[in-house]
């Protein structure tokens, strides 16, 4: 049992290396001028730090773990800059700028009141779930971005290497689109 | 069908809803869209979905987290070097100025010889099936899909080729307009389809059009993303 555990946490740790990874080399190196393996060096850095705060015991997470890590990866960045004395390709205060204000669970509360519908709550929060689970890209890395990591549209459009913020902001909009289709077709099977 | 102005209006909404959430809207504000939503039960349902949305997001997010510190703590720090080394791309041992040489060379050969149209048009076989049409839909297809569908066959085989090419492009011209239409989302399908089309016509330049404009929605950390660079870069030889 002890071992299948140790397999899956192992699972879990590279899954988030991979996704973290795909976000921040290309962020890395076009942002700081880094070559990759100027990244790979970051990045592994950037994570042992993870993994030494998050085993202190006054560790607190105030943002999502890839926020956090995230920002980690950033300063070692600016770090490396520093002592290899490198021009930066771009401007040099670039920011994984969040957005105001978290998620508020009373307002979430509010809004999920004013709807009519003739669905149990506990079939809706299932049909959400399970198209949360199943979102395909690139819908999935700018709602998790955007709702979970409160990543604003500019940090979206520099780690996802989109043009603009506008053109974040439409696919967005589309991908919403594509939840509440989606979301309508489920609901209407259950009946 | 949704013009511009709708598209605008909606999108204006989504950051109402957003900014609601975040608590950023002032009481005032807050009052105005909640009789807006009391008044219209349509929109009510949107704004309800992107609520259960973000609180279904921060939920999944927070157990995701917890579970990731909880494999952490419960690792030897030799282990998670490992695991680094093992996920994280492998580095080239050789520096790249023992490459130089023989890439220069071959550089220099593909720009004389050119890419042979034989290849340019069985390079539009083999990535016409990298997307199959279920990695772009889930649920059920509607009847633009069912037909899109045919096209993969035809391509492959080069059948009707002219007339193939022909009806994707229609279709991606309108996919590609701002008011949303029945094109719009099917989009990502029919430009990976309309782009192979024209391999196998040899119509290189016109492929790698559609694959710029592919590029320029889709960035290089998705999967389509990826792949329409993978050939672009296989076309540029």
């Amino acid at each position: 049992m002890a071992a299948i555990r140790n397999l899956q946490n192992e699972a879990q740790i590279s899954r988030f290396v991979l996704d973290e990874w795909s976000k921040i080399s290309l962020f890395l190196q076009r942002h700081y001028g880094l070559l990759e393996e100027d990244c790979q060096d970051v990045f592994q850095e950037a994570f042992i730090i993870l993994y030494e705060k998050i085993r202190k015991e006054d560790f607190v997470l105030t943002s999502s773990l890839s926020t956090y890590f995230m920002g980690i990866c950033k300063n070692k960045a600016k770090e490396l800059k520093r002592t290899k004395k490198k021009l930066v390709l771009v401007e040099d205060e670039l920011d994984f700028s969040l957005l105001e204000g978290n998620i508020s669970q009373d307002k979430v509360e509010a809004l999920i009141a004013l709807e009519e519908d003739t669905l149990a709550e506990i079939q809706k929060e299932e049909l959400v779930e399970s198209i949360v689970q199943e979102m395909p890209s690139p819908c999935k890395e700018l709602l998790w971005g955007f709702y979970r990591d409160n990543l604003s549209l500019k940090a979206l459009a520099d780690l996802l290497n989109y043009s603009s913020e506008g053109s974040v902001k439409v696919t967005k909009h589309r991908c919403c689109e594509k939840l509440r289709i989606r979301y309508k077709e489920l609901s209407k099977r259950l009946f | 069908m949704k013009d511009r102005n709708d598209i605008k209006a909606d999108t204006h909404f989504e950051d109402r809803v957003s900014d609601f959430l975040r608590g950023k809207l002032s009481e005032e504000q807050e009052k105005v869209l909640v009789e807006e939503l009391k008044a219209n039960s349509e929109l009510a349902a949107r704004a309800a979905l992107m609520a259960r949305l973000a609180r279904q997001m921060d939920k999944l997010g927070k157990e995701q987290d917890a579970a990731l510190t909880d494999a952490l703590k419960g690792m030897d720090k030799k282990d998670v070097e490992r695991i680094l080394a093992e996920t994280l791309p492998r580095r080239s041992h050789f520096r790249w100025v023992w490459l130089a040489v023989p890439v220069a060379a071959a550089l220099l050969v593909f720009s004389l010889v050119g890419y042979h149209p034989r290849r340019i048009s069985s390079l539009g076989k083999e990535y016409v099936f990298y997307f199959p049409q279920q990695e772009f839909y889930r649920g059920e297809q509607d009847t633009l899909s069912l037909r899109l569908n045919g096209y993969y066959g035809a391509i492959a085989d080069r059948e009707n080729l002219a007339e193939t090419i022909r009806m994707l492009s229609d279709m991606w011209d309108n996919a590609r307009k701002e008011n949303y239409n029945v094109y719009t989302d099917h989009m990502p399908e029919i430009g990976w389809l309309l782009a192979n089309a024209y391999l196998r016509g040899n119509q290189k330049a016109e492929a790698l059009q559609v694959l710029e404009q592919l590029a320029d929605e889709y960035p290089d950390n998705t999967a389509l993303g990826k792949k329409v660079r993978e050939l672009q870069a296989k076309l540029h030889r």
